[in-house]
């Protein structure tokens, strides 16, 4: 469920984080990182996909949590 | 629009002023600017994502007004009407008139409808309607981006990752509203002639499902209350925040949709004993009304016949269960595709676990037949569920607020006012860590009273023993620590969610009865034909009135 990102796809133009509606992304651009869900708040997401949708370059990908699957 | 600073923040001044950009906003805002008018619409996410379109819907329901049985504008409006709702045939006819503009502009947007091979539109059946309202979405998780193309390219303005925390009067009339940027903090107050109120019908989050992550659920969880919780503060009046609360059939331990594709299908709900048992509690098994389809599953469980729960589809012709599993579920909330794949499903080989959802809380403004609520210049475009039903209302409400704001004043907003909702919003900013409290810890126990004494099945005084437990909850309020603005945003929707959880509480206790909604009541188990209307609340003088299908004074 929270979002994972392939660093090999990644341009780093954080639309993803824009996106989110739950506003749980973050990328520091200063530090050329690629997105990541902040940890405090990964029980937020909502697995709407926006992220996925807003991406250009087919980075994001999910992990379901376990308490999902049971 | 006009933008000045000031030493608080920016105060903006414009004609009509859209509350939420999700379906209803987007309604508006396009109505709105297509007849000339001055618009700014304000939300709290972006316009491309936000709201419960943000990650797709499959399937919009529209009458076509064509020779197909039950296919006509007197249809729609007498099914409708024969709800306790609480619609007029006005209403009614507000939103059949704008279905059709609003499927073409979503056909000029791109929005793939399935059709038949002789080109008309498939349709299915659902929630016990008479005829095949519902057209088929391939590609709805593109839907929210196009129309939201459409509307910049319509010189919209947009005020986006703004959270509305209050709305303002000026006598009789709305005059605007004050919030603050999620991402920057900055507090901005917004003046206007009028207002289109389109913060969605659903409040989530006041309670939970079996994941017991508030986040996991059906709708938008980022809505928490703003479209009862603020019109409500100014004078405006709710409906049916009783017995218009939701809930569905989830996935077994996944807050996503797909009852509507699986139950027009034909989908088959079995028991833990492996009986299919709605037809105990709806003529039309499944696919009938979606609160017996909540209720008869939660009545199963209390006789032990489940958990476990199931839909069955394998009776479906392949074609059929890999068209509903791999086009329309999809569509409805994009992740869909990859839940299946991690779970290994397949509506061919295995029914699909669900279980009961979280409850959510909803209800309507009260409104003339314009949708003007008693808040002149104030329009309530959600007042109509579903997608075709929150665009419509925002389509209709847009073109009301627009005609009328050539006529209608600026809105005047007091400066004192916003000063002292400036320093209310940023209060949990300035709470200091000693005693300090997260807005999860007082947030949960919100739902910790909801689930206990308020959900599927209650009594009165355990309602009103939830309303002491609340009244306790909210003394907690000040001491809410936001350590960022993330934070804050959480605070605000955690306080908006108690106000809304006693609203609906309220509302509960004065309907004695069992049956509108998805809740039994122990003490009144039956249903009360004189209870067949609308209960519509009202804040006059800081005391809560009561009427009977009727605003009360
Ligand atoms: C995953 C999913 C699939 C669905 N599938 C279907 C379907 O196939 N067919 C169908 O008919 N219906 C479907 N529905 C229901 C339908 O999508 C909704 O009824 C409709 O989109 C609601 O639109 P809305 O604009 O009324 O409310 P929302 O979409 O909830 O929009 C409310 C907006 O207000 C903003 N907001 C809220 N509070 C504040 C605040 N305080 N300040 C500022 N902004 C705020 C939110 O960010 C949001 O943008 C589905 C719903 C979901 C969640
Ligand atoms: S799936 Fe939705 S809520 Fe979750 S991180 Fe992506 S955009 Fe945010
Ligand atoms: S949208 Fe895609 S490319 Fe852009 S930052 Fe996010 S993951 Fe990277």
């Amino acid at each position: 469920m929270p979002p994972v990102f392939d660093k090999d796809k990644c341009i780093k133009c954080g639309l993803c984080v824009l996106d989110c509606p739950g506003y749980i992304l973050a990328l520091d651009k200063d530090k050329d990182e690629i997105p990541h869900v902040i940890g405090k708040y990964k029980r937020e997401c909502w697995h709407c996909g926006n992220c996925r949708i807003s991406c250009p370059s087919g980075a994001v990908s999910y992990e379901f949590p376990l308490y999902t699957l049971v | 629009m006009q933008v000045t600073e000031k030493t608080w923040g920016k105060l903006i001044e414009v004609d009509v002023l859209i509350m939420g950009t999700g379906a209803a906003g987007m309604g508006a805002a396009l109505r709105a600017a297509g007849l000339g008018a001055d618009v700014l619409m304000a939300g709290k996410g972006r316009l491309e994502s936000s709201g419960c379109l943000g990650g797709g819907n499959d399937h919009y329901m529209c009458v076509l007004n064509t020779d197909a049985p039950f296919d006509t504008r007197q249809d729609f409006i007498e099914f409708y009407l024969k709800s306790t709702l609480g619609y007029t045939p006005g209403m009614l006819g507000e939103w059949f008139d704008a279905l059709e503009p609003c499927l073409r502009i979503l056909e000029e947007v791109g929005t793939e409808f399935r059709k038949n091979p002789d080109g008309s539109y498939y349709r299915s059946v659902g929630f016990g309607q008479p005829g095949a309202w519902w057209l088929h979405i391939a590609n709805g998780q593109s839907i929210k981006r196009a129309l939201a193309k459409k509307i910049r390219k319509a010189g919209v303005s947009v005020l986006d990752h703004f959270q509305i925390t209050r709305l303002y009067r000026d006598g009789d009339r709305f005059s605007g509203c004050v919030g603050f940027n999620v991402l920057t903090g900055e507090v901005s107050a917004i003046r206007c002639r009028t207002g289109v109120m389109a913060l969605g019908f659903q409040a989530v989050r006041a309670t939970n499902n079996s994941t017991h992550n508030p986040y996991n659920v059906w709708f938008s969880p980022y809505n928490t209350g703003s479209y009862f919780v603020l019109p409500f503060d100014i004078g405006a009046a709710v409906m049916n925040v009783d017995i218009y609360n939701r809930a569905t059939l989830l996935p077994k331990g996944w807050g996503a949709p797909g009852m509507n594709g699986i139950n027009n299908m034909g989908g088959h709900e079995l028991n833990a004993l492996g009986e299919r048992f709605m037809g105990k509690y709806d003529p039309m098994m499944e696919n009938g009304k979606r609160r017996n389809q909540v209720a008869g599953t939660v009545q199963e469980q209390v006789e032990g016949n489940g958990p476990p729960f199931y839909m069955d589809m394998r009776h479906f012709k392949p074609e059929d269960a890999d068209y509903l599993q791999n086009v329309l579920m999809p569509a409805d909330k994009a992740t869909y595709g990859d839940y299946r794949q991690a779970r290994g499903i397949d509506f061919k080989k295995a029914p699909l676990e669900v279980e009961v959802s979280e409850l959510s809380l909803a209800g309507f403004l009260h409104t003339d037949d314009r949708l003007e609520t008693p808040v002149r210049g104030l329009y309530a475009a959600c007042n109509f569920n579903t997608f075709s039903g929150s665009m419509s209302g925002g389509y209709a409400s847009g073109r009301y607020a627009a005609e009328t704001a050539h006529e209608a004043p600026m809105g005047q907003l007091d400066e004192a006012d916003i000063l002292a909702e400036k320093a209310r919003i940023l209060g949990p900013m300035q709470v200091g860590a000693q005693g300090a409290m997260s807005y999860d810890e007082f947030e949960e126990p919100i739902r910790q009273v909801m689930d206990y004494y308020a959900k599927f099945r209650r009594n009165m005084p355990g309602m009103e023993l939830a309303l002491d437990k609340l009244a306790l909850i909210e003394t907690y309020e000040n001491r809410v620590r936001a350590e960022n603005l993330h934070d804050l945003m959480r605070t605000h929707e955690a306080f908006e969610l108690l106000q809304m959880c006693r609203l609906h509480l309220l509302a509960c206790l004065q309907r004695r009865e069992t049956g509108r909604g998805m809740y039994h009541l122990a003490d009144y188990p039956a249903l009360d034909p004189k209870l067949g209307k609308a209960l519509v609340m009202r804040k006059v003088d800081n005391e809560v009135r009561y009427g009977w299908g009727v605003l009360p004074d």
